[in-house]
């Protein structure tokens, strides 16, 4: 069930109204999420529920043997993590090197025939599996006490965050469930504000820039000049951040009326003035967690100069290969990597920060275009699409442009977007300045007419396929 | 935070000119930015009062006013997605059973007998929307002779509507003899008379499908398309320089034209661009399920003949509107699904997409052998005895860009390049 669909509001609001309800009982409002989070992810598929029920049974023994083991604590942590690992491998990768493996083996001249898993993936494993790795990894460290099974379950499931992220830390998200006190709804005014912003950002903006820009650009960009398919580019670039930061401020949105604070996602991505900066910025939860359990435990800056590029290089590559499996991932990652280690061996030669300190600029700009660079492997199916588009970019100087308003529009927007960064605050503090009875009126204003402007259908989370 | 740090800005920003500005200024601008601080002060109480007393009774009853506007604003969008969504009407839930079809079949059908056309009129207001006339009959047994017809155009024109009510008449009356081909003779019984004279070419194989730089691909459907198209599309302009236009839109069919009208949608793209010369179709997934029809209360069941009847008109409005517009059509069937309702659904509707477009010569591509399954037995996979090639993805109904590809180069396969005479300087 899309959490931007019709039966999801209605639902909600039912919900919403039980779940204050029992504003004394947080135990029951615990359940009654509970039941809620697997009920959604049941409706995707009845499997998917019963996956994530062994799954959380299968961490939360991993998780009494760490606590309980007075000398194998290690192990059983490596183990627990390798069980997580393993699993979600065996669901997200296993088809794709499947082919890898048939076509060794045929190579070989070996006839065995690889069996076939017609498993979906199931839907949020990505961001469970995640999940239960900071729980694990706290309960080793004694930051956290091992927690009550149905609490776990919660955490691993809770609904808003299960489908895309943002990604949950055990030590902060496990607190807020095991409270004794009633929960009240946190920041009301700014939970609106993110709501509304996510249904601007994803349903009207989103889906007006894919329908028009993206999909006939990316559908046959040989037909395009260079001008068109730079729109194209950046288009994709601006869907994408609409679209998942959108999706993000939604269900932070919606946690916080249920008086829970997820981690922050998003801080304007595309005002970095380098990449290092991006990444601080763009999906923050996913690159803070990669840093924490790939990048640090790997030896992070800790063994010189030269093994902290490989590490990056790695964190990076990893990254990509999250995202999907497919040669164009990890290609998108291994070019945030390979800028990466340029940037560190740049500031460590030129200095840190030259350009910006010049140019702050030019910065954003080459930062700006490096990103949709690697947009393009992420966005398109397969290698020879990009190579197409790669190839139409460099050569169709003398087609006909039929972009060429939309690039001055786009040119405009980053130039206008550091204004931006005030809004989601500017919206906030304005709302709580309006009389509680126009609110409803002031609210179905701006969702008439962004719905009326939007393209009909609901559009897709990019990110729930991760 | 965030206001601390606006304020600390302004003042900033205001000391120099509190400095090299005149006294009046002065007095105006430490005043003004009092009451900015004022005001700011003012609105963070604000807003951490309003804060605390905005209680989740308060935000239920916003909610639940925000969402009851909204749905009633958009009432029709509502019921068009729920009729999409859930294939019923949300009002009146439930559909026609068959015995009320039947009986609710033959009473319109008498009516006109005795000469009250207008209930039917009515059902095919869709059509009318779209300024199809149908000519559907005349069509079949005019088609070698194009020459003919447009001479022909005027005069069909004016007896085409008195064609078309007889022809539902016909249709009608016999609707409950439910083979298609009975159907299909009895349609075209009333204009042999006229028409007669060109009817020894009944059984034409389609002209081949040729294209030239010139000339432009349309491609309509739902999600199947969206996934082949682009690779058609590619490789149309990669090989011959040809151009496309893709307007496959996820959802889509032909059951619920209120949501999207593709008959209407084809009519008036070909009438834009007259470059087109070569119309593919993919649908099928979205359709089997009950649909409105005008004059009747309920909804209409999938394979009753009413639903046979109409949904049939939707298809040949299509290829009429092709074939008005010189434009040769390529339909692919729709291929076996791994729900056996759906699969079922597809074997019946691919029937009557096959019978409409032999009647109007036109090419029908079967897909089920190019993925490697049957109608009997659904596979995500083209097996043989090296490897599995996966084509399915897991829901069962869409296609992996490798069972894109298939499709694609099927598709190609069907088409062939003509070069341009003179064409010298390329």
């Amino acid at each position: 069930m899309s959490y931007l669909s019709i039966e999801f509001g209605l639902i909600f609001v039912v919900f919403f109204a039980i779940y204050w309800a029992l504003r004394l009982l947080p135990k029951s409002q615990n359940n009654l999420l509970l039941i809620s989070s697997y009920l959604i992810v049941a409706s995707y598929s009845f499997q998917f529920a019963v996956i994530l029920f062994f799954y959380t049974c299968a961490i939360y023994f991993f998780s009494v043997m760490i606590a309980t083991s007075k000398y194998h604590a290690k192990r059983w942590l490596i183990l627990g993590l390798s069980a997580a690992i393993i699993n979600l491998a065996l669901f997200k990768y296993f088809d794709f090197f499947r082919y890898e493996l048939q076509s060794l083996l045929n190579y070989l001249n070996l006839s065995i025939l690889l069996p076939v898993i017609t498993v979906l993936i199931p839907i949020g494993i990505s961001f469970y599996t995640f999940h239960s790795v900071s729980y694990l990894v706290s309960v080793k460290n004694k930051e956290l006490s091992v927690a009550k099974f149905w609490d776990l379950a919660l955490f691993l499931s809770f609904f808003p965050s299960i489908i895309a992220g943002p990604i949950n830390r055990a030590k902060t998200f496990l607190p807020q469930i095991v409270v004794s006190k009633p929960r009240e709804v946190l920041e009301p005014f700014r939970a609106f504000t993110l709501i509304i912003l996510a249904i601007i950002k994803v349903y009207c903006l989103g889906g007006l820039i894919s329908e028009n820009w993206v999909t006939p650009i990316f559908s046959n960009p040989l037909e395009y000049c260079t001008l068109d398919l730079l729109v194209g580019l950046y288009a994709y670039a601006i869907q994408i951040y609409l679209n998942f930061s959108g999706y993000t401020d939604l269900v932070t949105g919606i946690a916080l009326l249920l008086g829970f604070r997820l981690p922050i996602n998003f801080n304007f991505p595309y005002l970095a003035t380098n990449l290092r900066d991006f990444w601080d910025r763009w999906h923050i939860s996913l690159s803070h967690w990669i840093r924490d359990y790939i990048y640090i435990p790997l030896g992070g800056s800790r063994h010189g100069f030269v093994r902290t590029q490989l590490n990056v290089m790695l964190a990076m590559l990893l990254s990509g290969l999250w995202h999907g499996a497919g040669i164009n991932f990890i290609i998108w990652g291994s070019c945030h990597g390979i800028g990466i280690v340029f940037l560190n061996i740049l500031d460590r030669y030129v200095g840190r920060g030259w350009i910006v300190q010049r140019s702050p600029i030019i910065a954003r700009l080459l930062t700006w275009h490096y990103i949709c660079f690697t947009w393009l492997f992420f966005c398109c199916e397969s290698l020879t699409d990009a190579l197409d588009y790669l190839n139409a970019l460099c050569h169709n100087f003398l087609v006909d442009s039929h972009y060429i308003g939309v690039f001055i529009i786009i040119c405009i927007v980053f130039l206008m977007y550091p204004i931006c960064k005030n809004i989601p605050n500017w919206c906030t503090a304005q709302l709580s300045k309006i009389n509680s009875i126009f609110l409803p009126v002031f609210f179905t204003l701006i969702l008439w007419l962004t719905i009326y402007l939007a393209p009909s259908g609901v559009p897709n989370f990019i990110y729930a396929n991760f | 935070m965030k206001y601390k740090k606006t304020l600390s800005k302004n003042r900033r920003k205001n000391r120099p000119k509190k400095i090299e500005k005149q006294n009046r200024v002065l007095k105006n601008n430490t005043t003004k930015n009092i009451k900015r601080v004022q005001k700011k002060s003012e609105k963070l109480d604000f807003l951490q009062n309003n804060q605390a007393t905005f209680s989740a009774k308060n935000i239920f009853i916003l909610l639940f006013i925000t969402g009851i506007a909204l749905i009633v604003i958009f009432h029709r969008s509502v019921l068009i997605y729920w009729q999409q969504t859930y294939h019923s009407d949300f009002l009146n839930s439930g559909s026609v059973t068959q015995e009320i079809i039947r009986e609710d079949f033959d009473e319109p059908s008498n009516e006109i007998l005795l000469g009250a056309p207008a209930t039917i009129i009515e059902q095919n207001n869709y059509l009318n929307d779209a300024n199809i006339q149908l000519r559907k009959d005349v069509l079949i047994f005019l088609q070698p002779d194009i020459i003919e017809i447009k001479k022909n155009n005027k005069h069909e024109q004016i007896h085409t509507q008195s064609i078309q009510d007889n022809k539902e008449v016909t249709q009608l009356s016999n609707n409950t003899n439910e083979s298609v081909k009975d159907q299909v003779t009895v349609s075209t019984d009333l204009d042999t008379q006229k028409v007669l004279k060109h009817d020894i070419p009944l059984i034409h194989e389609p002209l081949p499908i040729v294209l030239t730089e010139n000339d432009k691909v349309f491609f309509a459907g739902d999600s199947l398309m969206q996934g082949v198209a682009p690779y058609v599309k590619k490789m149309l302009f990669k090989q011959y320089k040809i151009e496309s236009i893709d307007l496959s839109k996820q959802s889509t069919g032909l059951t619920y034209p209120n949501a999207f009208n593709w008959p209407k949608t084809i009519n008036d793209i070909l009438i834009t661009d007259p470059s087109i010369k070569l119309l593919i179709v993919f649908l099928g997934p979205n359709d089997p399920w009950d649909f409105p029809v005008k004059g009747y209360s309920k909804y209409v069941k999938f394979k009753s003949p009413l639903w046979e009847q109409q949904y049939r008109l939707r298809i040949a409005a299509i290829l009429n509107s092709a074939y008005e517009h010189g434009v040769q059509v390529l339909w692919l069937a729709a291929p076996c699904m791994r729900k056996s309702k759906l699969n079922d659904g597809m074997v019946y509707l691919n029937m009557l997409y096959q019978s409409e477009i032999e009647k109007t010569q036109q090419h029908f591509l079967t897909t089920n052998q190019l993925l490697g399954c049957t109608y009997e037995k659904f596979n995500s996979f083209i097996e043989s005895d090296k490897e599995k090639i996966k084509v399915r993805v897991d829901d069962g109904v869409h296609f992996t860009p490798t069972g894109q590809k298939i499709l694609a180069k099927a598709i190609m396969d069907k088409i062939t390049f003509k070069e341009l005479e003179g064409n010298d300087s390329d």
